[in-house]
């Protein structure tokens, strides 16, 4: 009986178009990531740079020939097109392969505001924006802006707060102006088009993230009125002393 | 090179129909099973442009699977897969206890739903289970995808099957 439960399972399967979809994916993303040089152990450091010497320029001179094409065709595609999980593999890796914590917090940030730009590009081009492709889009958008605070938050606590400042100022500006694009869009939709639900769960998901930066503004806010509220302290206890002083020398 | 690829591309011939299994067993959702399939295969290329041939890549599919539905269980940070309680399979299964036999009953599911009643064991008995009946794995094997030794899995094993037993005799009423 429990043979015949593992069978039934066991028929659980990708269909063949499935799989044909997924393996053209990977064909071209095979094209795009080709095989590096792989060291071997009996290679002397001086056949290494000799052969690094060569084969590096060669490389970079068909890796661009090659895979150009594809990386620009990805770089271009929206969800639903077949070279977008490329894309946004893409984009992990990019994230994946940045070492400095700026760069990184950078990097995602450019990437969070292009799945934004992907949901404009999507109306603009009079699409429907469904809510499984809106969804996908949210995903991204949300672990990529989520990176980027947390990035952020590791360039405070090294003490890069200027540089951390400028990133979070630059990011929190891109989602507003996306906030208002996309407010807009909804706006001009017809009530009864079903892209119209989908623009307004983007734009609550934005808020979120604005407001994730507002907390820290706020704490910011608060510091800045403590900073005024001593420094006006400081100033009544200066002219306090200063009239004692003048009282005692009268 | 041309030889890693044309491995790498039979791999994904031989093995995406059991890796897609065992990723939809652990999220429940199709289509997104269907995208860490891709995901699994991307990023197991990427490890053989740096680093060449993997001696076992069935067995590193399965652990960078592994890997991806933990991360998508971190992301979501919802109990993807942990199916509806037990009262509500019946209905689920559009089962009625009363009316029927056992092999009725196995008839009436589908995979997923057969997929579904496993994932009622607790899921470190699940995944051995699984990986042992459905997909053949040997004990060896089980232990290098999961990271447990070979006595721990061949115990979750036996009270694996003990207890999919109570549960289906339990569900219903056998």
């Amino acid at each position: 009986m429990i043979n015949d439960l593992f069978k039934k399972i066991k028929k659980e399967t990708l269909s063949s178009d499935e799989k044909s979809q997924i393996l053209s994916v990977l064909e071209s993303f095979v094209d795009q990531n080709p095989i590096q040089s792989v060291r071997s152990p009996f290679y002397s450091s001086w056949f290494i740079f000799q052969q690094k010497m060569v084969v590096v320029p060669i490389a970079i001179i068909l890796v661009f020939v090659l895979t150009s094409g594809t990386v620009f065709a990805a770089k271009n595609s929206l969800p639903g097109n077949i070279l977008y999980p490329v894309k946004i593999l893409n984009e992990k890796v990019e994230s994946f392969v940045t070492f400095d914590t700026e760069t990184k917090a950078q990097v995602d940030a450019s990437h969070a505001i292009s799945r934004l730009n992907e949901v404009e590009q999507i109306v603009n081009s009079n699409q429907e924006l469904d809510t499984e492709t809106r969804q996908k889009i949210e995903s991204h958008f949300t672990t990529q802006s989520e990176n980027t605070i947390k990035h952020i938050d590791e360039l405070k606590s090294k003490g890069l707060e200027k540089e951390a400042s400028k990133i979070e100022t630059d990011f929190h500006k891109s989602l507003g102006e996306y906030e208002k694009t996309i407010t807009d869009l909804s706006n001009s939709t017809s009530t009864e088009n079903k892209t119209k639900k989908e623009l307004d769960s983007v734009v609550s998901n934005i808020r979120s993230q604005l407001e994730k930066r507002s907390d820290t503004d706020e704490d910011d806010h608060d510091s800045e009125e403590q900073r005024e509220q001593t420094t006006e302290r400081q100033r009544a206890e200066t002219e306090t002393r200063e009239i004692e002083r003048t009282n005692t020398e009268d | 090179m041309e030889t890693l690829q044309k491995t790498f591309f039979e791999s994904y011939k031989s093995h995406s129909d059991e890796i897609f299994r065992f990723v939809f067993f652990k999220l429940n959702d199709r289509e997104k099973s269907k995208d860490l399939v891709q995901e699994v295969f991307m990023k197991t290329w990427i490890y053989i442009t740096k680093n060449g041939n993997i001696g076992n890549i069935r067995a590193f599919l399965y652990k960078t699977a592994s890997n991806a539905v933990i991360d998508e269980y971190r992301k979501k940070e919802r109990g993807w897969g942990r199916l509806s309680s037990l009262e509500n399979l019946s209905e689920e299964f559009g089962y009625d206890p009363g009316f029927d036999d056992t092999d009725s009953i196995i008839d009436k599911i589908d995979g997923e739903k057969a997929m579904k009643l496993i994932k009622e064991l607790p899921e470190i008995y699940a995944e051995v289970v699984f990986l042992r009946f459905v997909e053949n794995k040997s004990i060896t094997e089980i232990a290098e995808i999961t990271n447990r030794s070979e006595n721990a899995i061949s115990v979750q094993l036996n009270r694996g099957i003990k207890k999919l037993k109570e549960i289906i005799q339990d569900k219903f009423k056998i």
